[in-house]
């Protein structure tokens, strides 16, 4: 029940900005400590990276909006990517059945989530933990059948490789799908029921709109993300192997958390969870040029969801600390 | 005269907008039985919470047999001798009527051992016919209140708050209940009678308080020169604060909705028309159906029987159906029911038009603004802008722009429920000139107050409702306040003790649900369940591999039981209070890898015992850090214990970036230990879980501890502390996960960072396999014991059939699946079915109707 704060910063709301405003602390710690972290060229390396964390955040983010939460993430990030290896074969002429099968995969996975919480209201984090599973079998099953050394197709590579004004081509699929998430969310019919579906499920049906199928709609798009997630990162690396998902269990949520995006629903903003995600990226760069162990990227993590649920979404912000007058009842 | 039981001087209590009470003065003397009476709203409830403790007056103080009450402390108030019998009873359902007598009484007084006796000879002279073991949930409503009785009884209270304790009682329930109060005051117990039924109060109290508007209107002897009329008059009679809207002098049009044989839940047999151009009241006093009914009326609620829009027959399953054929309804719980919290004025509004401004699927803003702003200046919305959050509003405001919801939608039947309540003076006025406004246009509107003067200001007719019924409909100038206040406190009709008929598969349903979700009585069912699957996959196994069954691969299979059932253990305790702990598998991770620092190879004795304790330690610490995060700070315990796993894993990785650091070989021999060939560990393990649901199911702590689980509310009425008993269930969870940790070093031999990983899922999974309900409350120790035995015997023969990881991995997510949907999955599935049945009877029933 957190409420947007008045808005400080040409119409953005704090708990939107706030991570804008943390990027840029941290940038100028930077620039203080390990100026290197922003040569051109470190920072050239590293945002591709957060592109892919971005896209599978506002994923997350938008599971989270409707109440749920999603540990499928890197199950479907290694099926999407394994299954780009092994249908395409390595081939180019085989290259979209591979990305189309890919992305058809992630959906039905996602819908099956979504239906097994919104229809049979099964626990969200069961259930996707054990889809996840589920699928890390299948998907580990499916990789043994192909050589152990396969690689994406050329065509693929090389468009992984490219780059469009100085940036990779993954960075503005990234900025492309988070501007048409945030359109769709604020400007969309369908995006606001989403969000009033969210914001209050009871109010929304009693109002009438169809719950559950806007339920089972996050966690489908959350999955569809979460693949096109795998593909590109596919493209970047290459040979992916079957750990090329596993960083992406916690770090979604700690961006999306890191966002604004409120688990009590209903509240998000994709800008600011792709903001997390390079705030997250540029802050892992900074430990590992400072030379400390990246066993340290999940201890920040975890500070990071707690803390960010501390300050948006707890009791704490719920007293006068943030709302600045008490709730009555 | 003898001192005074209850003494409250003074009394003022506050609500954000409103004075509850206004130095209020109230007191009862021993073997008094003293009555207060007021409107609903008039601060009766208030008042009550505040004698028994559990709200703190602004100003004033209250004394119980002489001692004051310094603050707000129910438990105090109990130990001073005071009793209370709540509306909404504080029985925890689930439970057996005998272990919520216990829960009832303060420690010392009763005890889980011999609770069916002593429950049987608590209830014995009240000859109510209720067993000691049947559970609170199967009882009739009159049941479960008599029994919230006898549990205030037990206790011998010297003073006894009831507050309308014969709501749910029929005519000869009723008469019971009074010869019990006679009989306690005449032993000298102090009794305070809230009700609303003039009638049982003038037969029962020697004495009435009466509040209007938080304020007291006197005490007065009861006698026979008091008349009904007489307190009628002293409780209504509130000043007029502002002019009503003229009633629409509109001639009759044509029904726009009506009801025929109208039944649901808290209503029966219930017919009502309402025109266009009309608005009908409903009243009653709290309780009485007329919400249930209009909640029905609107889809919110199942109810059977014949409805008519506009003369054509309509199914309302669902809001949906309602506003397809142009009922729209407003909730009066606008916090849960109507409002979107977070989002902006201007969305609140909108949601259910967004169509309507819309080409290609987005919303145009500036036509959505323009119609927000004009409606907003229709209705008087005092707000900074329209994209203020609507929580930042006052009621009144928020009220407006719900119903700016139902103007926009072009609504022809709109059903308001408490259109003004937490509303202020002014805002309450523009509510009503707006509902006059639209009805006077052809809408026609129902709506339902708890306040009678409001209902009299507005309606051009009101039904009457009590206990289920409507018992009196008032037109035009009859209705005023006081005909319909006088209509429901001079109602003797008692509550109909007939009950409907279920249909046989709801009954068939009804019993699977019990079976599958009931309280102790059932505990064997998920464990014979458990038994079975087990047995037929052991016998599988046997079938398949000659290996399975030799005594080698039996001690390998309990050895490696120890580190998942005490993990399964850790998870079972915290899913009692309907908790989560996804940080156990990190826990485990850190553990395996601290042990291969504290006790390494080169570990003396006395250095593994230290070594030990340091690692138990860590894992309370955790326990306690995650209790805090939740319980304190306030986060969701899935998030709070993603975010400790997240930091515990770093902390894992940090001092082993990879496997590596021997475990001493003295410890490992020690947890390996064998008696008869077989681990001594298993048979430890299995005491403990025994021990686990002795505690559980057998003392007045565990008795708590699932109250706690299954209703929070409840059990804190019966005074348990909930803080205390979640931060012990994280803390403990911590120890065993460390414990677990402690086993699986033994089993690994070195420190390795993300051994524990996998555990967590496992941990949940096993735990609702034996047993435990995901909603609290449900399941044994030694049921989570035999649900990780099962989930080492798959993963044994997984590997012992030779089959691929991707496999035993498949299966165990799989069967996890599996164990969440016998759990509760099969519920909505039964609710579905349901429904679509009635709604092929539907139609047949309404054909026998008409």
């Amino acid at each position: 029940m957190s409420a947007r704060k008045p808005a400080p910063l040409g119409g953005v709301p704090m708990r939107f900005a706030a991570i804008w405003i943390a990027f840029a602390v941290l940038i100028l710690l930077c620039a203080v400590v390990v100026p290197n972290s922003l040569l051109p060229s470190t920072f050239l390396a590293i945002v591709p990276l957060a592109a892919f964390l971005a896209i599978a955040a506002t994923g997350e983010a938008l599971v989270l909006m409707s109440r749920g939460i999603d540990l499928s993430v890197p199950a479907i990030i290694t099926l999407s990517s394994t299954l780009i290896l092994g249908v395409s074969g390595g081939r180019d002429a085989d290259l979209l059945p591979a990305v189309a099968v890919a992305l058809l995969c992630a959906l039905g996975i996602g819908v099956l989530n979504g239906v097994l919480v919104a229809v049979l209201q099964l626990n969200a984090l069961i259930v996707t933990l054990a889809i996840g599973a589920i699928t890390g079998g299948v998907t580990l099953w499916y990789r043994e059948s192909l050589p152990a050394e396969a690689r994406v197709p050329p065509g693929m590579a090389a468009w992984g490789d490219s780059r469009l004004l100085g940036l990779n081509a993954s960075v503005w699929v990234a900025a492309a799908l988070v501007a048409v998430l945030s359109v769709g969310l604020s400007k969309a019919v369908i995006g606001r029921r989403f969000v009033a579906v969210g914001a209050n499920p009871r109010a929304a049906w009693i109002a009438g709109v169809n719950v559950a199928a806007y339920q089972i709609a996050a966690f489908a798009v959350a999955a569809l993300l979460y693949g096109i997630a795998g593909i590109l990162l596919s493209a970047f690396i290459r040979n992916p192997t079957l750990r090329v998902g596993e960083p992406y269990l916690l770090a979604p949520i700690a961006a999306a958390v890191l966002g604004g995006t409120a688990i009590s629903g209903g509240i998000g903003n994709m800008v600011a969870v792709g903001g997390a995600a390079l705030f997250l990226t540029q802050l892992g760069q900074t430990e590992k040029m400072l030379g400390l162990s990246t066993a340290f990227q999940f201890v920040i993590y975890g500070a990071a969801i707690a803390l960010g649920m501390a300050l948006a979404d707890s009791r704490l912000s719920r007293t006068r600390l943030w709302r600045g007058r008490r709730q009555p009842g | 005269m003898a001192p005074l039981a209850l003494e409250l001087s003074g009394i003022t209590k506050r609500y954000p907008g409103v004075l509850a009470l206004d130095r209020v003065r109230f007191e009862c003397r021993p073997g008094e039985v003293h009555a207060v009476l007021g409107e609903n709203g008039s601060g009766k409830s208030t008042l009550l919470g505040i004698a028994s403790g559990s709200k703190a007056p602004d100003e004033g103080h209250v004394s119980i047999m002489g001692q004051r009450l310094a603050a707000a402390d129910p438990l105090r108030a109990r130990r001073l001798g005071l009793a209370i019998v709540y509306q909404d009873d504080s029985l925890v359902r689930e439970l057996t009527v005998a272990e919520n007598l216990v829960l009832g009484m303060l420690d010392g007084r009763a005890t889980m051992s011999g609770k069916r006796a002593w429950a049987a000879r608590v209830l014995e002279p009240y000859a109510f016919d209720i067993s000691p073991d049947a559970r609170v949930g199967d009882l009739s409503p009159s049941q479960r209140q008599f029994l919230e009785i006898v549990k205030a009884l037990a206790s011998v209270p010297q003073v006894l708050l009831l507050d309308e304790p014969t709501s749910s009682l029929d005519v000869s329930g009723v008469e019971t209940l009074s010869a019990i109060v006679r009989r306690i005051a005449a032993a000298g117990t102090a009794v305070v009678y809230v009700s609303h039924r003039l009638p049982e109060i003038l037969s029962l109290a020697d004495r009435v308080t009466i509040l209007r508007d938080g304020q007291g209107q006197g005490t007065y002897d009861i006698d026979a020169t008091l008349s009904e009329n007489d307190l009628i008059a002293l409780m209504v009679g509130r000043p007029i604060e502002a002019e009503y809207p003229a009633r629409g002098g509109v001639a009759a049009r044509d029904v726009a909705l009506l009801a025929r044989g109208f039944s649901g839940h808290g209503f029966h047999d219930v017919s009502l028309d309402v025109r266009a151009g009309e608005i009908l009241g409903l009243a009653g006093a709290e309780g009485n159906g007329q919400r249930e009914t209009l909640r029905a009326l609107g889809g919110l609620e199942p109810a059977s029987g014949e409805i008519l829009r506009d003369g054509t027959p309509i199914r309302l399953a669902s809001p949906r159906d309602a506003l397809a054929a142009g009922i729209l309804s407003l909730s009066a719980d606008r916090s849960h029911e109507s409002i979107f919290p977070a989002l902006g004025v201007r969305e609140n509004m909108t949601l259910q038009v967004l169509e309507s401004f819309a080409s290609g699927g987005l919303v145009s803003a500036p036509r959505e603004a323009a119609r927000a702003r004009v409606l907003a200046s229709e209705l008087n919305i005092v707000t900074p802008t329209l994209e203020q959050p609507i929580s930042d509003l006052s009621g009144g405001n928020q009220q407006k722009a719900v119903m700016a919801r139902a103007f926009l939608r072009g609504a022809r039947v709109v059903l308001i429920d408490e259109p003004t309540q937490g509303v202020d003076a002014n805002a309450r006025f523009d509510i009503y000139r707006a509902i006059r406004a639209k009805t006077d246009a052809g809408l026609a509107c129902v709506v339902n107050s708890s306040d009678a003067m409001e209902l009299a200001g507005i309606c051009d007719r009101v039904l009457v409702f009590s206990r289920g019924r409507v018992i009196r409909e008032l037109q035009g100038a009859a209705i005023t306040e006081e005909s319909i206040v006088s209509a429901f406190l001079r109602s003797r009709q008692a509550a109909a003790s007939v009950q409907a008929a279920e249909p046989a598969e709801s009954r068939l349903l009804a019993a699977w649900q019990r079976v599958s979700t009931g309280g102790s009585g059932q505990w064997w069912v998920p464990l014979a369940f458990l038994m079975l699957l087990t047995l037929a996959t052991v016998a599988y196994a046997a079938s398949q591999t000659d290996v399975f069954l030799t005594g080698l691969n039996i001690r390998h299979i309990l050895l490696a039981t120890a580190p998942l059932a005490l993990v399964t253990m850790a998870q079972f305790n915290v899913l009692m209070v309907r908790g989560f702990d996804i940080s156990v598998g990190s826990i485990m991770s850190l553990t395996v890898v601290l042990a291969s620092f504290v006790i390494g190879a080169e570990a003396d004795p006395g250095a593994i015992v230290a070594g030990v304790a340091l690692c138990l330690l860590a894992g309370v610490a955790t326990g306690l850090a995650n209790g805090a995060l939740i319980r304190v700070v306030g986060i969701n315990p899935v998030i709070a214990t993603i975010a400790m796993l997240s930091v515990l894993q770093g902390a894992a990785l940090f001092l082993r970036p990879s496997p590596g650091g021997p475990i001493s070989d003295d410890f490992m021999e020690l947890l390996t230990t064998r008696v008869g060939g077989l681990p001594l560990s298993f048979f430890v393990l299995l005491a403990a879980a025994f021990a686990g649901d002795v505690w559980l199911y057998a003392t007045r702590s565990g008795l708590k501890l699932r109250a706690v689980g299954f209703r929070h509310e409840a059990a804190s009425r019966n005074g348990v502390r909930i803080g205390f008993v979640l931060l012990r269930a994280y803390l403990l969870s911590g120890a065993l996960a460390a414990l677990a940790g402690l086993f699986l070093s033994s089993e690994v031999g070195v420190g390795h960072p993300v051994i524990g990983a996998g555990y967590t899922l496992t941990s949940i999974a096993a735990s609702v396999l034996g047993g435990a309900g995901l909603s609290g409350g449900r399941g044994s120790f030694v049921g989570a014991l035999f649900g990780a035995l099962f989930f080492t015997i798959m993963v044994n023969i997984v590997t012992l059939l030779g089959m691929t990881t991707g496999a035993g991995i498949i299966t165990s997510g799989a069967l996890t699946l599996f164990a969440v949907f016998l759990n509760s999955g099969w519920q909505p599935l039964a609710r579905l079915w349901a429904r679509r049945q009635t709604r092929r009877v539907a139609p047949a029933a309404m054909a026998r109707a008409s």
